[in-house]
């Protein structure tokens, strides 16, 4: 019963090659009807890759691939995202732990999280701009305490449900309390925390943006907005391709993680069902 | 003379219910003697749960005292281990058979002794092949031989087991039944094993205590005078077998309304 778990190696490679099929006609469709219209809003998919390739990756094998200008637009938002959510990732998997073991704090501080929830991220963006400034330090605590809440949350309710059980039979092997937490308490939470952690994730991605599109100098967000009032509608497209991109990217990251730690929880539901 | 292994004295535990206190154990006195496997019965609801929890340290009872091996406890005791009834909730689902066995013994034995122990134990329950995979891979009767072997990784002086096999069919209880003699007798433990099960009480047992309903005191000690080694089909036509199984069912009965048939 433990074989024939995974599905075999031709059907993945099927599946994969069927979800590029797919992406391949939508890009051939959206080619050809954009090189049939003489709209300047709408370039092709062809015109967008050349400026991509030639914005940011046209520096030569000698100049490492990489431009000026993709230090310029893209390296600050990887910077200020990649803080960003380690910060609310920090936050919210530890005080979601606390909140998930001690009741009573708890019961003090949840409902104040929940109002504090309710407020959208880019609500707090006036207010962080004159709390913390127009530097990189107002973006990451944006991003932070926008993508905070779902990791948080999530994070929380998982560490309630873990079953005391678990917690029974590590107490009678009398293991630390850091051994508590981390070989049993973060493992039997792992799923509901890596839930948690995708949604903050494309969270923070939007805060990303939304804090870039004022008083910046650079990252993918100005750069939107900034060939958006140029009317340079190609770059344009190219910074919103980028967007995209950085969002996949993102997923594919945590995704592969994921497989890796929560394998055993994937052969676990395949043999339960 | 040296003091007995578990010394129980005066046990009470109560909780508030929105009806007033419950009180749960009663005033339960007994002992246990290095070597012996003692099994606890009695009718269900009788706080079998909550003595086993509050002779593992695992809950602080309202009164009295436990002892071993002439110590006072004051939360989980060295030397002791437990096995609970429900093995889902025992094995942790993310690590392999091995690496289940050998959790109790990390940070606190060496890496060598802790693989060496971790191979002995699970060759004691007839599991050295099944190391690298996962509990959930494997029956129910396996899984309860899993926490057994991480039992007995842990070198107990006290072993003790909450109804450990009341969820498995006929067959393997049997089998685990057997399976568990033979260990106590190759790592030489003191067993404290509490069931629903006359039969399986006497069968396994060197003493037998059995309980009434709650407020629960303990209502007889019946030794049990069979020989070891036991087996599933001699030992239970045997004379003894069968008066000291009557002998405790009937005192079971005694002990309140809604209690086990004989």
């Amino acid at each position: 019963m433990s074989t024939a778990v995974a599905p075999g190696i031709r059907v993945q490679l099927t599946r994969f090659a069927i979800g590029w099929i797919g992406a391949v006609v939508l890009l051939g469709c959206w080619q050809l009807a954009t090189a049939r219209s003489d709209s300047a809003f709408f370039p092709t998919p062809l015109e967008i890759v050349a400026d991509i390739h030639e914005r940011w990756f046209s520096a030569g094998i000698g100049g490492g691939v990489l431009t000026d200008a993709f230090f310029q637009d893209v390296t600050p938002s990887l910077q200020r995202l990649a803080l960003g959510l380690l910060v609310a990732w920090a936050v919210g998997i530890s005080l979601g732990v606390v909140l998930g073991r001690v009741r009573t704090v708890a019961e003090y501080l949840e409902p104040l999280l929940h109002f504090m929830r309710a407020l959208p991220g880019p609500v707090l963006l006036p207010l962080a701009l004159v709390l913390v400034g127009t530097g990189t330090s107002m973006r990451v605590s944006l991003i932070a305490f926008g993508a905070v809440w779902p990791i948080l949350f999530n994070t929380y309710s998982a560490v309630r449900q873990v079953p005391e059980c678990f917690i029974d039979n590590a107490k009678v092997a009398r293991v630390s309390r850091p051994a508590l937490l981390f070989r049993v308490i973060l493992p039997a939470a792992s799923t509901g925390i890596f839930a948690g952690l995708r949604v903050s994730t494309s969270l923070g991605i939007i805060l990303l943006i939304a804090s870039e599109l004022v008083a910046a100098t650079d990252g993918i967000g100005f750069g939107l907005t900034q060939s958006q009032r140029s009317f340079q509608f190609v770059a344009m497209w190219s910074f919103i391709v980028a967007l995209s991109l950085l969002g996949y990217v993102a997923n594919l990251i945590l995704s592969g993680v994921e497989t890796r730690i929560l394998r055993w929880h994937r052969l676990m539901a395949a043999i339960q069902d | 003379m040296s003091p007995a292994l578990l010394e129980v004295t005066d046990l009470r535990h109560s909780y508030q219910t929105r009806q007033g206190e419950h009180t749960v154990l009663d005033g339960l006195t007994f002992s246990v003697e290095r070597g012996e496997f003692v099994s606890i019965v009695g009718p269900s609801g009788c706080g079998k749960t909550t003595l086993l929890r509050s002779l593992s340290g695992l809950l602080r009872p309202s009164g009295g005292t436990v002892a071993l091996g002439g110590t006072v406890i004051d939360g989980v005791p060295q030397g002791l281990a437990m096995v609970f009834q429900d093995y889902r909730g025992s094995l942790f689902p993310w690590r392999r058979v091995g690496e289940n066995v050998e959790f109790p013994l990390l940070g606190s034995v060496p890496k060598s002794e802790r693989r060496r122990r971790t191979e002995e134990s699970l060759e004691a329950v007839g599991l050295a092949a099944a190391a690298d995979r996962y509990p959930w891979q494997l029956s129910g009767g396996m899984q309860q031989r899993v926490a057994i072997a991480r039992a007995l990784a842990m070198r107990p002086e006290l072993l003790l087991m909450d109804e450990p096999f009341a969820s498995v069919d006929a067959q393997t209880r049997s089998d685990l039944e057997d399976l568990l003699l033979r260990v106590r007798e190759q790592f030489d433990m003191t067993i404290l094993f509490v069931t629903h099960d006359v039969d399986e009480s006497v069968y396994l047992s060197t003493r037998v205590l059995s309980l009434s309903k709650a407020p629960t005191v303990q209502t007889a000690d019946v030794t049990v005078p069979l020989a070891f080694p036991r087996d599933q089909i001699t030992t239970r036509e045997e004379g003894a077998f069968v008066t000291t199984r009557s002998e405790v069912a009937r005192l079971i009965r005694q002990a309140g309304p809604g209690g086990l048939a004989a």
